[in-house]
């Protein structure tokens, strides 16, 4: 039995079909590889923001923070707000991607240390990516099954149909350009439930006079979201932020340096603003929904929407997590096509072929992506194991971007004894029992001394590679005739 | 390698051979975690105006977003 009404269908299918039309519209632009996975660079200010804040706004953090929330207070904003002290080095980063020219992070790794890490890094993405859409599409399907009581396995196929119908087709401009409409979505998705969720507990009197003033907090006291945890949560964001593997495509396919800047900071901002309003709707769900009567706190958000939402409204909340799912996971699902054609198999499987050849295996491999998200969908046990899983391991192959962009004598073995470090020492942090911010500032502090050590024992990377590194960085987007005038070898846009 | 006569250079560490010298980074397009390891030598606001006014802009919505924050906890106290 489904608890949608005839009106919150035809809401979601107008939804779909609309945006759909729209999406595959833009397919008839697609023509090379560099429109595929970089939209050709053409994206202005305004596009810029709306693809940062889709694709890094997803239905499961929104439902992460309520349930967290909803058990803890306030404090559960800090599941993403770990995040907010690292935005304005957006600013500063953003055109540093820009000025790479490269299409993906493995291009860094590979131009920066060597052909191993830049391979490393390519399967590190890949089932990254993997994992995550995985975790996306499973989080807004069981929150979706939640509300409609449907099986939940019906949500991951439908949704993942839609994404790959994007994805595929369209390439970046095809969800850059529907981004727009998604960003309107996620808007609604985090400020929805609050009025109805007002009105039922009384306005914010009621809350406060229903709630313990401990649950207003934004640190607590102990426990997960204390704030040494915080704090490494927050440190850990920021040294992972530059590897994370969509965000060359997100920080680097503006137009101008400052398109780029301007897209990836406020983009993010609005992100955070949209986090205050989930750490809101999880105290209305403390109030609502007795603790302990939902078997994981992530199923609050689920029970809200059912438990608050009018005809019609429930539907469009429905369009609204359907349309983040697809936002990010088709920027995903290029991401790492583009990652393993342009760095796997363009450089060790075919090397010489037409364009158009890449771009089939491009969108081949997106599907086949997709098979493996879908899969993982299926058979993941736990979407926030998941996600903690995917937010430490991508800081320690942070570090060596990091040092390797600030310092010039960083190598590539010093980057390896980083990666291998770093992980080594959380397993064992683990393994001792640790807490979470012990785990996390040991495994940095390894990463960091042993970049740092194994570099000053070994040769410094080869002059021409170190060169042509550092011009690129040094160049700013419209002085490339600077390279060209100077001969150097690089892949202009 | 560069071929220095063709074009002007600007030499910024002792492992890297000389790389072109860019004028829009003297004027405010200059990347400061690119040189943060040259900036006691380097630091000018004219050369790093960007990427300063920007982040400390960045910083200010920082501010103000965990004023919001705080103050959405203190609503009907």
């Amino acid at each position: 039995m489904t608890a949608l009404s005839t009106l919150d269908l035809a809401v979601i299918i107008a939804y779909l079909v609309g945006i759909t039309a729209f999406g595959l519209y833009f397919t008839r632009k697609i023509k090379d590889t560099e429109g595929f996975f970089m939209g050709n660079r053409r994206f202005g200010k305004s596009l810029m923001v709306a693809q940062a804040l889709t694709t890094g706004t997803r239905s499961d953090f929104a439902i992460g923070v309520v349930g967290a929330s909803y058990e803890i207070g306030m404090a559960g904003i800090w599941y993403q707000w770990m995040y907010i002290f690292s935005t304005p080095f957006y600013w500063l980063l953003s055109p540093i991607f820009r000025r790479t020219r490269y299409t993906t992070t493995a291009d860094f790794f590979e131009e920066r240390y060597s052909k191993s890490l830049g391979v490393f890094y390519s399967l590190f993405a890949l089932y990254l990516f993997i994992l995550w859409q995985g975790t996306i599409i499973k989080g807004a399907a069981l929150t979706i099954a939640g509300i409609t009581n449907l099986p939940e396995s019906w949500f991951i196929w439908g949704v993942t149909a839609l994404f790959v119908l994007f994805g595929v087709a369209g390439g970046l401009v095809a969800t850059v350009n529907t981004d727009f409409i998604q960003g309107i979505f996620i808007l609604i998705l985090s400020f929805m439930l609050i009025p109805f969720g007002l009105h039922a507990v009384g306005g914010f009197s009621g809350l406060h006079a229903k709630l313990d003033p401990q649950m207003f907090s934004l640190i607590t006291q102990k426990g997960e979201l204390s704030l040494f945890p915080v704090t490494m949560l927050i440190i850990s964001g920021l040294v992972g932020i530059v590897a994370q593997p969509h965000h060359m495509a997100v920080a680097g396919s503006g137009k101008t340096e400052m398109s780029c800047r301007i897209g990836w900071c406020y983009g993010n901002f609005v992100k955070r603003l949209c986090t205050i309003g989930w750490a809101l709707t999880g105290l209305i769900a403390a109030v609502l929904i007795t603790q302990g009567s939902v078997a994981k706190r992530e199923l609050a958000f689920g029970v809200l929407v059912k438990q608050l939402l009018p005809e019609g409204l429930i539907g469009l909340m429905i369009a609204a997590i359907i349309a983040t799912v697809i936002a990010s996971c088709a920027a995903y699902m290029i991401a790492g096509s583009a990652l393993f054609t342009r760095n796997l198999y363009k450089k060790y499987l075919k090397q010489a072929a037409d364009d158009s050849h890449y771009l089939l295996v491009g969108r081949i491999v997106s599907a086949a992506l997709t098979i493996g998200s879908l899969l993982m969908a299926l058979y993941l046990r736990s979407v926030i194991d998941a996600t903690v899983h995917f937010v430490t391991i991508v800081a320690f192959v942070g570090i060596p971007m990091w040092v390797g962009i600030i310092w010039p004598r960083a190598t590539s073995a010093g980057a390896w004894a980083s990666i291998i470090g770093s992980s080594a020492m959380w397993l064992i942090a683990r393994e001792i029992k640790w807490g979470q911010g012990g785990q996390l500032l040991s495994a940095l502090l390894v990463g960091f001394a042993l970049s740092i050590f194994v570099s000053l024992l070994t040769h410094p990377e080869s002059a021409d590679r170190l060169q042509r590194f550092f011009a690129l960085m040094h160049t700013p987007v419209g002085e490339e005739e600077n390279l060209e005038r100077a001969g150097l070898k690089v892949n202009l846009d | 390698m560069i071929e220095e006569n063709k074009i002007e250079t600007q030499k910024i560490s002792d492992v890297v051979p000389p790389i072109p010298h860019s004028k829009m980074e003297e004027n405010g397009h200059g990347l400061l975690i690119i040189d943060l390891l040259r900036l006691p030598r380097l630091f000018s606001y004219r050369r790093y105006r960007l990427d300063i006014l920007g982040f400390l802009i960045g910083w200010l919505w920082v501010v103000l977003l965990l004023a919001l924050g705080f103050w959405v906890t203190r609503i009907g106290a």
